[in-house]
This record gives C-alpha cells, structure tokens and sequence, in this order.
C-alpha cells in the first residue's frame, strides 16, 4: 500500500483491503480485499458463514477490524459506530431485523432522525408526508401506525428496505434482503434497486439465490471461509461458475422428487375463520404427504399454522387431529397431539440466543435424551452432533453460544431441532430462509425422509421452486383465503402466481 | 512496513487471546477477586485463616446462601423475588410459634410449607394473573410480614428448645449442621439445575419465552415451580437462623432478600433471565461473606462496609454488562 495517498477520482467508491477478523475460535475473515465502483451493483456471495455479514458489520461500523484498511471514496475510513457510516452516505439493511418491536412501522422509520414542528413537537404530518413519498417509491405500501411486533417477518423485512432507502445514502448494503420476501415484493425490491443505480446509488447485496444475484448484479464477489476466492462478471458467468466458487467443488442444485406413498388422514381442518386473518379455510393433511402452502405476504399462511399449532384462537370452524376435535388456543393439546410448528421467526421464537448450538438443538425434544428427568450428557452430545453434521452447521463446537452463529447457521440449527423432535405433523414456516445453496438440497432431502417415514408435512415457503419441488399437493392462499388447489401435477408457477394474485 | 507489520501481527494474536478468554473471564474474575480478598486478609489479620474463623465464614454465609441458591432459580427464570426475606421471617416465627404446641417435627412441616405455598402464590400472581415479578413478589413481601406481625403480637419470640436450637448452632463432627444443610441444598440445587431436564427449562424459559414455548415447554408452569422453590429455601433458612438465634424478631429476614440477589447477581446471574449457575452464586455468596468477616476482624465500621457491599454490587453488574457488550 503507497503511503500518504491523494484523493483520485478513478478510485473505486470503496476499497476493501487486506481486512482480517477473528472471533473465538473462528477466523470470520481472512485478509479480503475486493472493490465496489460507483454505480454498480456489487452481488456478494458465499456458503453460510463464510464471512458476509461480518464484512458488511465491518464496513458499517458494528464490528471493528482487527487488520486492513477500507476505503471509501479514496479516503480511508474506520468507523467505530453505525451512525458514523451512515452520516458518511452507507446504509445497511442487516441480516437480523433491527426494529423497534413496540413503536409502530412509522416511527421505526424515522427513529432519531425524527422531524421537530414548533416547541420541538413531534412533526406527525411532515414525516407521514415522507412516508408515503418513501412507500411510493418503493412500491411497499404499509398502515404507518401498524405496531411492529404485530408484523410478519416479511413485513418487517419490507420495512427494513423502507427504512435503508430513507437515509438517501449513496452506498446500500443489503443483506439477504430477499431471503423472506415473495415473487411479487421481490420484484418490486429489483425495480427499485434498479431506480436506485439510475440514479447513480450503489448497491452491495447479499443473497443465496443465485439466479438473483446474476440477474441483478453488475459483478459478484464470492468468499468462501472468510477468504476472498473472486470477483465474476454477471453477464459472463453461470450458476455453476458461482456455486463451484462458493464450495470449491461441483455441486447439483435440484431435488429429485420420487412418489411417496400416502397413509390415512392426519389432519382436518373445515371451514376455519377468524376475523382479518382468514376465512373458510378447509383442507386435509394425510400421512406421508407434503402439503405445501403458496401465497404473497400477508395472506394468512402463518396465521393459519398458528391457529393449528393453538397460539390463535379462531371465531368459526373446526380442526381434528385423528378424528379428535382440538380446543383452540390450546398449544399444550396441539403438542400432545403431535403438532409441531417451526416458526419462521428464528430469533423470537424459534431459538433461545443465550443457550449452545448442542441445548437449542435438543430442546424441543429434551425428553428422548432425559429419561427419568436427567439429562445424559453422551446422548444429548451424539443428538446434537448428528444434527451438526447432517446440516453442515458451521462452528467452533457444539458448545457455542448460538447467538453467535452466522444466520444460516441459526436457521440450520432451528431446522435440525424440530428435524430432532418426534411429531406427526410438522409444520415448516419457511424452514430454509438464509440457508445456502448445498445445505438446502439436504434439507429437502430431510424433508423428503421425514414424509417416506409417515410424517405429516405442511410446508410454507416464499420459494416457489420450493414448494413446486417439494410437495405432493399444493394450496394457494390469497387475502386470508383459499384460491386455488393443485396437485402436484397440475401445478406451476403462472397458476400459483395467478391464483395468489387475483382479487378476491 | 515490516515492523508495523509485525506490531499489528503482535496486537492480533493479543486480542485473539483476549477473545478467547473473555467468556470465562466473568467467571473467572469472582475466583481471583475472592483470592485476592483472602490473600489479603490473610496477610492483614492472623486470626483470619484459622480454621474456626473459616467455619465461622462457612456458618455466617449459611443462612443467606441457602437463600441465594434459591434466588438463582427465580432470576435465571426471568423472575424476581422480593418477598422471601419476610417468607424466612414468618418461617421462624411459625417453627417457634408452634413448636411447643404440636411439637418440632410438624411445625418445621407448617414452616417449610408455608415457604412452597407463599412462592407458589408469586407464581400465580406472575404466571396466571401477569402481575410484574417485582409488584407481586413486593406485595406478598408486605403480607407476610403483617401476617407475622400479627402472630407475634409484634413482640420477639423466644424459644428454648433444646433440639430446636441444634439446627442453628449444632454441629456433625466438626462441620456446623448449618453448613452441612447448605452443601445439600447447594448440591441438590446444581445438580437440578445444571442436570435435569428440569433445570435446562428454567434456562430456556429465562432465555426466551416465546421460543420455549414453541419448542413445547410449558413456560408458566416452570416460571411457578421456580418461585416455590425459592420460597421453600426462604423458610429453611428462616428456620436455620431463628434456630440458631432462638428466637424470631418481628423484623426477622427483612433485609436478606437483597443479599441474596446481591450474591447471585455479584457471581454473573443475569437479572434479566437466562443465565447464571448455582456455584457461580455460591462464589457471590462467598465474597459478601468473606466481606463481613473480614471487616468484622479489621474492626471496619459497619456503615463503611454497607457502602463497600454496595459498590461491588454495581460493580459486578456493569462489568458483566460491558463483557456482554463487547462480543
Ligand atoms: N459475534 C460473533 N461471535 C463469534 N463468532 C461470530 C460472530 N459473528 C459471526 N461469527 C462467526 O463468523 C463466521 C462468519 O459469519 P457471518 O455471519 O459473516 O457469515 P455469513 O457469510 O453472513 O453467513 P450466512 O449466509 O449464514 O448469513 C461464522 O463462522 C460465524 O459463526
Ligand atoms: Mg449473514
């Protein structure tokens, strides 16, 4: 590196060079070093844990590095706090949604930054004015006075993009934005990060579809264990080229689904209501079969596993599980009878942060490693690292914290250990979000194993090839409704596209 | 280049290490604090490491640590208990009242079962009815001393028991019996705690509720049993202390809830849920006894001594804060 550098405006708007991070007992990044121009937008991929996230908490100020230098506009910058990035022009959507859960999606957006009227009161209608600029532009239109917590995760994943494209920044780092979003925000995510460039922004994303990342992107950095393996023209690279970089070998991407044969009836459910949520909501699940589920954000797919699983109560209707009637809102008697529910909220509700990879992964099923109330510490360890190896989690030891795992980490872990607990019908709220390419195809061949043993699935997924890939039938809701059925033969993606459409 | 090369080479592997010790270090830190407070009265006072002094350390903290054992269950849950100092309070006063009516055995029974019962009540006021800890457990603290008030007519009971007063001051071999029921419980407590199926619900629970609940866990139900817990160790340890006094002042136990969320808290127990262990709440009930003791032998003032216990309270919290931070 030339010492006592001068400003030159050929330079890259950022230069990363040579940036190394250590955490306990894992080297998160190894001397990367790539450049983003102006202008463009720069796709970022890699395995999970391989080493984004932290490059990007890096650039934003949330970590500090342990060596390297980054430039920004040809100047050297170190920032040691978030708003120092973002008063500087970087904006960045984090991976683990950051809302305030209490405050509703307006003053989320505006937080510390609110408008000031006479006698510094608050200035409601100025900031709602700019909302709705904001939500015009972007084409995400949401109630501003919705309280966040009472949104889903796609919800607040959309008000994360509202809230990054508000500061204006010149530099916007997403991060798996789209890892939650269906066809339709997803589409509107593009256009409005294809407005973004016009207007000469720069973009860095991060995503594991790769599809997206070469549709969207000018060029696309790949790292693979926290170390630089390249950069690779969008126009003139493939899938393959990609994942081949990503996991140093040749990998196959598809599932081959095979007939399952299909046992009794497990699940009923008949005409279900509740009001705002859904409304005459009936279908069965039999044994060995996948159930898939289709439809946009917010039309009630969550809901409606919520109320099976019994944490809503419902106005009409009736849900049987062999034949029993169940009591709503009733989750202890959902559980007894063999319910189970991955939620698609791994922080709130599907891992406990403070507690190792090895407790997480067994303790939805505690009992089969605690006969007699005392847990054995050999069988718990032999749970866990089957698990950990079955989904490639990747970490220091089955005693890591688990808040410190990468987020396709996490989600691996909440997959494994619902994989671990012994129900007759799973419900998979969007089991592989933020789960990379490799780890997704033995995830689908999990949930294949799980059906041929006589399981019960019911799959929910903001991936259509998901759902097209995985299961035997398919229902799509639309506004809290059930709008179309298909077999696995009939499906495809223009009618499930057309189905969650269409007004009802 | 080089040199600056190797410098930063150098501060990398400096702070690689301090990553790597910094989890323990919390733990860690209340061991050698401990030892540094024993080295150092060891060398101040010639009487402080003489084994009748230790025992006296080990009979002093007693009292309060069976309480503290039981503190940790509640706190890890995510709870908070302010009435146990008047549960040990009317535990006395009950085994005192009643000894001398339906004799020893059955009025230890009363006490002990008025502690479950009483921690139970918190537990469904918090559970049932979603009464904040702090309220509930605030109100129940009241009750029971105006329940106790009103038994002893406001007045100190006495007892003159024989056997009653062996619990307190007797001793098995050389071992003071209230240490010996301290080990028992400590040992019971952590191997529930740290073994159990039991216990590993009451992190996860303190840990994160909702995600509890999910994985099928019956959160309110582990969030009650911790508060009868705690409320059954407050009334054996009021039983220990009105032994060894033999007697029971209208006051007795007010003041001891703190101490022992002071110990559990000052050995790394998270007041917000979810994180702690027994032994690290035996070393926090360790320091605040070797505090005493030691103060007691250097003739320190006790008001100096009350702000010194304060100190280290704040002391430990923000340092466990700031650890929590940093990673
Ligand atoms: N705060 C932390 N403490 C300890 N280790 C961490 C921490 N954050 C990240 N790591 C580790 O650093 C490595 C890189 O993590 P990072 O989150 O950057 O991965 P990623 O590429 O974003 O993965 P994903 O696709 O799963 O989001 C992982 O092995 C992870 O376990
Ligand atoms: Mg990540």
């Amino acid at each position: 590196m030339v010492e006592g550098f001068t400003v030159n405006m050929d330079r890259p708007l950022l230069e990363i060079v040579q940036v190394s991070k250590y955490f306990p007992g894992v080297k998160a990044l190894d001397k990367v070093g790539f450049s983003v121009q102006k202008g463009e937008i720069h796709g970022l991929a890699g395995e999970n844990g391989a080493g984004k996230s932290t490059l990007i908490k890096i650039l934003a100020g949330v970590y500090p590095k342990d060596s390297g230098q980054i430039f920004f506009h040809g100047t050297p910058v170190d920032f040691r706090k978030p708003f120092q990035a973002l008063s500087q022009g970087i904006s960045v959507i984090y991976q683990e949604l950051n809302l305030v859960p209490q405050l509703d999606v307006i003053s989320n957006i505006f937080l510390g930054r609110e408008y000031y009227g006479f006698l510094r009161r608050l200035d409601n209608l100025k900031m709602l004015q700019e909302y709705e600029t904001i939500c015009d532009s972007v084409g995400f239109h949401f109630p501003p006075h919705r309280l966040v917590r009472d949104l889903s995760i796609a919800e607040q994943q959309m008000v994360e993009i509202l809230k990054a494209i508000s500061f204006n920044a010149e530099l916007i780092i997403m991060d798996e934005p789209t890892s939650s979003l269906t066809e339709r925000e997803t589409g509107q995510l593009y256009k409005v990060i294809k407005k973004l460039k016009a207007q000469g922004k720069t973009i860095i994303f991060i995503s594991h579809f790769i599809d997206e990342l070469i549709e969207l992107s000018d060029r696309i950095t790949v790292l693979r264990d926290g170390r630089y393996v390249g950069t690779v023209d969008s126009r003139k690279t493939s899938k393959q080229e990609i994942i081949g970089m990503m996991v140093g070998r040749e990998i196959n991407d598809i599932f081959e689904y095979s007939e399952r044969p299909r046992g009794e009836v497990f699940l009923s459910v008949k005409n279900l209501s509740k009001q705002g949520l859904f409304r005459d909501i009936s279908f069965e699940v039999r044994k060995g079969e996948v159930l898939g589920l289709a439809g946009l954000v917010g039309a009630g797919r969550t809901e409606v596993a919520k109320a099976i699983f019994g944490l809503h109560h419902y106005d009409a209707g009736e849900i049987t599980v062999g034949g029993k009637r169940l009591v709503p809102g009733k989750a202890g008697q959902a559980i007894k009878a063999g319910i189970g529910l991955l939620p698609e909220d791994r922080k709130r509700y599907g891992l406990v942060m403070g507690l190792s990879l090895a407790k997480n992964l067994t303790l939805a099923n505690l009992r089969a490693v605690s006969p007699l109330g005392v847990i054995q510490a050999k069988k718990e360890r032999d749970a866990a690292l089957q698990m950990m190896k079955a989904l490639s989690i990747k970490t220091p030891g089955l005693h890591q914290i688990v808040r410190y795992l990468s987020g396709g980490n996490q989600q691996k872990v909440v997959f494994g250990k619902w994989l671990l607990k012994d129900c007759e019908l799973l419900i998979l709220d969007e089991p592989t979000r933020g789960i990379d390419v490799g780890a997704k195809l033995e995830v689908y061949r999990l949930i294949d194993e799980l059906a041929r043993s006589g399981k019960a699935i019911i799959l929910i997924s903001c991936e259509l090839p998901e759902i097209l890939g995985l299961s035997d039938r398919i229902l799509v809701m639309n506004q809290g409704r059930i709008t179309a059925q298909f077999s696995r033969a009939e499906a495809s993606q223009e009618k499930i596209m057309a189905a969650a459409l269409s007004v009802v | 280049m080089t040199s600056g090369g190797q410098v930063a080479r150098k501060s990398l592997s400096l702070q690689k290490a301090w990553f790597l010790t910094k989890g323990r270090l919390r733990s860690l830190g209340i061991v050698i604090g401990l030892i540094i407070m024993i080295l150092f009265l060891a060398l101040k006072s010639e009487a402080f490491l003489k084994p009748a002094n230790l025992l006296n350390i080990l009979r002093q903290s007693s009292v309060v640590g069976i309480m503290a054992v039981g503190m940790t269950f509640v706190l890890i849950v995510g709870g908070f208990d302010l009435s146990v100092g008047s549960a040990m309070g009317l535990a006395g006063g009950l085994a005192v009242g009643l000894l001398p009516k339906i004799g020893l055995g059955p009025s230890l029974l009363v006490a002990l079962l008025m502690g479950i019962v009483a921690g139970m009540v918190n537990g469904l006021l918090v559970v049932k009815l979603n009464v904040n800890a702090f309220v509930a457990t605030l109100g129940i603290m009241n009750i029971l001393r105006g329940i106790l008030l009103m038994y002893s007519g406001g007045k100190t009971m006495f007892s003159p028991d024989r056997s009653f007063a062996l619990i307190g001051s007797g001793y098995l071999g050389p071992i003071p019996i209230p240490v010996v029921i301290f080990t028992v419980v400590t040992l019971c407590s952590a191997f529930i705690l740290h073994r159990t199926r039991f216990g590993r619900y009451i992190y996860a629970v303190g840990g994160n509720e909702e995600a509890s609940i999910f994985s099928g866990i019956d959160a309110g139900f582990y969030k009650a049993a911790s508060f009868a817990i705690v409320g059954l160790l407050a009334a054996l340890s009021g039983v220990v202390l009105a032994s060894r006094l033999q007697s029971v002042a209208p006051m007795a136990g007010s003041g001891y809830e703190l101490d022992a969320i002071a110990a559990a808290v000052i050995g790394g127990t998270s007041i917000s849920g979810g994180q702690g262990s027994i032994w690290q709440t035996v070393a926090g009930v360790f320091v605040l006894g070797v505090i005493n003791n030691g103060f007691n032998i250097l003739n320190v003032n006790e008001y100096i001594q009350l702000v010194f216990k304060g100190a280290i309270v704040v002391a430990a919290v923000a340092l466990d804060t700031y650890s929590k931070r940093k990673t």
